[in-house]
């Protein structure tokens, strides 16, 4: 009976110590051992490690880290040096461009011009990529860390076309040696460890990083492919991944409630917008296309369908682009029937609504009751999204519903939708205005980056006015991270510098 | 373990069968009818997949890619030639073992399936065995003890499982065993823990049409005469059940279970959407949307190859359970 009982008490004893022990143990490593590891998750797999083999966001996410670009783009969507060195343009067509001494690629090779020429000769050729560059005649060295590019013409987004990920600086005996971009050789601030198709990409801190300002600061960044929107808020509330670059709207709320957890938005470059149709009747009458962007009720497009996660569109890009301003539109039902009157349609009309996906649905659902309220009735046509392209191409919609994103530069985004050359291509309202031709075209040579943005604005203006779009809102982007977290930084194109990020 | 005991046991078969020397030829004969199967089957799909609107080459190329530059394409991948002609280049290709490369992200589609495949068939192993392991025990006292309460919480349950969604079930799985207990990583593949979720998941959908159809061969079966006679002479319930009974029942169960793994080999897109799990279900969707053509008919390859396959096991299978199935290859 003794004996058991002093047993206890032993038992008792050791279980207390090791318990304190344990919870000491506990307590130390969470306060002083730093996670040095991020995951990231990502909606869907990379498509390529070879950063001219692949044009979409997830890849190019991977890309920024293992290379690098002549230039790359801030958070404010300004171009900034990256390799380059300095530069200067002898000529309207002609940029010399310097690269820095001493960068040195992941194998410790450094970095020479030779390797821009072949990695822009590259770029040029790469089905995925070759648009990027189209404008570009030729690359030419001039010395060891010098080239040359020559445009066909004048081409004001010239610099812009350098931080895409499609303009990488590759190593030319890498290139050669045809490994397939199998265990890809960079000089970016990570280096690559390994790809599970379909699982996670990891990458490794390059110690050799030719910037030292601008390290990587985690030892490790682990992109994981969760491609279930609820899924990846549940992993970043598990804390299986520290950052999620695309929070579900629905979960906003979720992850902002959560004091472990911490929630950033951005408006992005995406826009959606209701197009009309300008060669078919009655919206080739400017006014009634007026009449349209006072009846529909953008606040209401919103939330329903991104919950209120943007803001309202009142032009036809995302206000973070150079030259942006304002239309002069507001939702007013009243004002658009006077329009609607005024243009012969007092009792309005019926229209179509063609448009393709379950989102889009919902936002042609919104804009069909705007349309009630003026009289105008509308009907919606949903239809498989390779058909609904093919029938936009052949201009057999009267009016639709689509989003773009677009790339930094305006142009990349203003010639294919607005200019007359491109009807039968991305002119969606198929608008032909000599007007709006030239503008776009003055712009695109413009160099000067003051007057290049006054050119824009006019576009604005004078594209508004015509009204061939309701621009109906821009999505924000939402990135969803670890409380913990230091510098997780957002661009309109979304997560931004994962390098910086760190615990 | 029981993987091992069902190869070992296919294994001594066709040791057994080879000194018979019927059944390897019932075998050789079988795998000889998957060839019209399968050149049936890559034809469909290489015609409807052309059929879909969408131009392959603008999907290589991507936005912003030129007239020109599409044309360029479609002529250098020989987008422009009869479809009948594009055809025969897959199968020539196919028959020197070359699956081609994928239009969307360059690599070899061989290899991307080399990676993704073995990724479902872990899963779907593992699910069906859960789903034997439950299942057949449930359809057994359910049909010995028909209309008892067991029977019929099993049948509902059995009900529950077969109206659920795949997806439904799996977020409920995550939000229970890893938001609010923490037991399953929520996701992703890295080791057994990873898998049992998403296993589950895919066996609760199969649990329900097995016990039923376990169920009710079951009772067809015990009405029978010969079980009356094993009564009779004195044998005892459980040897009843277990050697007369079941194993007479089990062909409709066993037929059942080839189709679900089958089906499952195939991938299981929504499954493993939710758990991010990287297998082919996955990847054949994508591809999909990607209207990546080499990618697709490879997937769709494998998924008729291993439905026929395991077809051709089931088959066998009868044969070892039903003896008189056995004679009637002779």
């Amino acid at each position: 009976m003794k004996y058991k009982t002093k047993l206890t008490l032993y038992f008792a004893l050791v279980f207390m110590f090791v318990s304190l022990f344990v919870y000491a143990g506990g307590g130390q490593e969470a306060q002083g051992q730093v996670k040095n590891e991020i995951a990231v998750a990502l909606s869907a797999d990379i498509t390529s490690l070879d950063p001219q083999g692949h044009n979409d966001t997830k890849s190019e996410a991977v890309s920024f880290l293992l290379f690098n670009r002549l230039f790359r783009l801030n958070t404010d969507f300004e171009v900034v040096p990256d390799l380059a060195e300095s530069w200067e343009q002898p000529s309207d067509t002609e940029w010399v461009i310097k690269i820095k001494e001493g960068v040195l690629f992941h194998d410790g090779t450094e970095m020479t011009s030779e390797d821009v020429k072949i990695s822009l000769d590259r770029s040029r050729e790469m089905p995925k990529v070759q648009q990027v560059l189209s404008e570009v005649k030729s690359v030419d060295i001039i010395d060891k860390y010098t080239v040359k590019v020559t445009t066909n013409s004048a081409f004001a987004p010239f610099l812009y076309t350098l931080v895409h990920a499609g303009t990488s600086i590759l190593p030319k005996a890498y290139v050669e040696s045809g490994d397939n971009f199998a265990k890809p050789v960079g000089s970016g601030p990570y280096t690559f460890v390994e790809w599970t198709s379909g699982d996670r990409v990891i990458l490794e801190k390059n110690e050799n990083y030719f910037d030292k300002n601008n390290m990587g600061q985690s030892a490790k960044i682990i992109f994981k492919v969760i491609p279930e929107g609820t899924s990846r808020t549940i992993a970043l509330e598990t804390g299986e991944v520290d950052v999620v670059a695309e929070i579900p709207t629905i979960d906003m709320n979720k992850v902002k409630d959560n004091a472990d957890l911490k929630l950033y938005e951005k408006p992005s470059t995406r826009l959606d917008f209701f197009a009309m149709n300008t060669e078919k009747a009655p919206f080739d009458k400017k006014i009634v296309r007026q009449a349209m962007n006072y009846a529909i009720d953008k606040e209401a497009i919103m939330m329903v369908a991104i919950d209120g996660a943007g803001i309202k569109a009142d032009s036809v890009l995302a206000p973070s682009f150079l030259g942006y301003k304002a239309g002069p539109y507001s939702f007013d039902p009243v004002k658009a029937k006077k329009l609607l009157a005024e243009a012969g349609y007092p009792d309005g009309f019926e229209m179509e609504i063609m448009t393709s996906g379950d989102d889009r649905k919902r936002i042609a659902e919104v804009i069909q009751a705007s349309l009630m309220d003026v009289g105008i009735k509308a009907s919606i046509k949903m239809l498989e999204w390779g058909t609904f392209i093919d029938s936009v191409l052949k201009g057999d919609e009267e009016t639709l519903v689509l989003g773009w994103t677009s790339n930094p530069d305006p142009d990349a985004t203003l010639t294919p939708i607005y200019f007359s050359g491109n009807i039968g291509g991305m002119n969606f309202s198929r608008i032909n205005d000599p007007k709006i031709d030239q503008l776009l075209k003055d712009a695109r040579e413009e160099l000067d980056l003051t007057k290049r943005a006054l050119i824009y604005n006019k576009f604005h203006e004078y594209v508004m006015e015509q009204a061939p779009f309701v621009p109906l809102f821009v999505k924000n982007n939402i990135v969803g991270a670890n409380a913990g977290l230091k510098d997780v930084e957002l661009s309109p194109q979304g997560l931004w510098n994962i390098e910086k990020i760190h615990y | 373990m029981r993987i091992v005991s069902f190869y070992l046991f296919i294994l001594e078969y066709l040791f057994c069968a080879t000194i018979g020397g019927i059944v390897v030829k019932y075998i050789l004969r079988r795998l000889l009818m998957l060839l019209p199967v399968m050149i049936g089957v890559i034809f469909l799909v290489f015609f409807i997949i052309s059929l879909t609107p969408g131009d392959a080459a603008s999907m290589i190329l991507g936005d912003g890619a030129t007239e020109e530059t599409i044309r360029e394409l479609r002529i250098e991948m020989g987008f422009n030639d009869p479809l009948i002609i594009q055809y025969g280049r897959y199968m020539a290709d196919l028959l020197k073992g070359d699956m081609g490369t994928s239009y969307s992200t360059g690599r070899s589609v061989a290899g991307e399936i080399g990676q993704r495949f073995p990724n479902t068939f872990k899963l779907t192993v593992t699910a069906i065995i859960l789903s034997i392991l439950i299942s057949i025990p449930i359809g057994v006292v359910s049909a010995t003890k028909q209309y008892s309460i067991f029977d019929n919480i099993g049948m509902i349950v059995a009900l529950i499982g077969i109206s659920m969604p795949s997806f439904w079930t799996g977020l409920i799985l995550i939000i229970a065993f890893s938001l609010k207990l923490g037991w399953f990583p929520s996701g992703g593949m890295r080791g057994i823990m990873s898998l049992i979720l998403p296993a589950f998941t895919l066996a609760i959908a199969s649990t329900a049409s097995i016990t039923r159809t376990t169920r009710s061969s079951m009772l067809e079966v015990i009405r029978q005469d010969y079980i009356n006679t094993a009564k009779a002479k004195g044998v005892s319930k459980g040897k009843v059940i277990r050697k007369h009974a079941l194993k007479n029942a089990l062909i409709p169960a066993i037929t059942v279970i080839g189709l679900e793994f089958g089906v499952l080999l195939g991938g299981a897109v929504l499954t493993e959407t939710v758990f991010s799990w990287p297998g082919i279900g996955r990847l054949m969707v994508e591809s999909i949307q990607r209207k990546d053509t080499p990618m697709v008919l490879g997937c769709v390859i494998v998924f008729a190859l291993s439905f026929s396959i395991v077809n051709l096991v089931i088959d066998i299978l009868y044969a070892y359970i039903d003896p008189r199935i056995k004679a009637n290859y002779s």
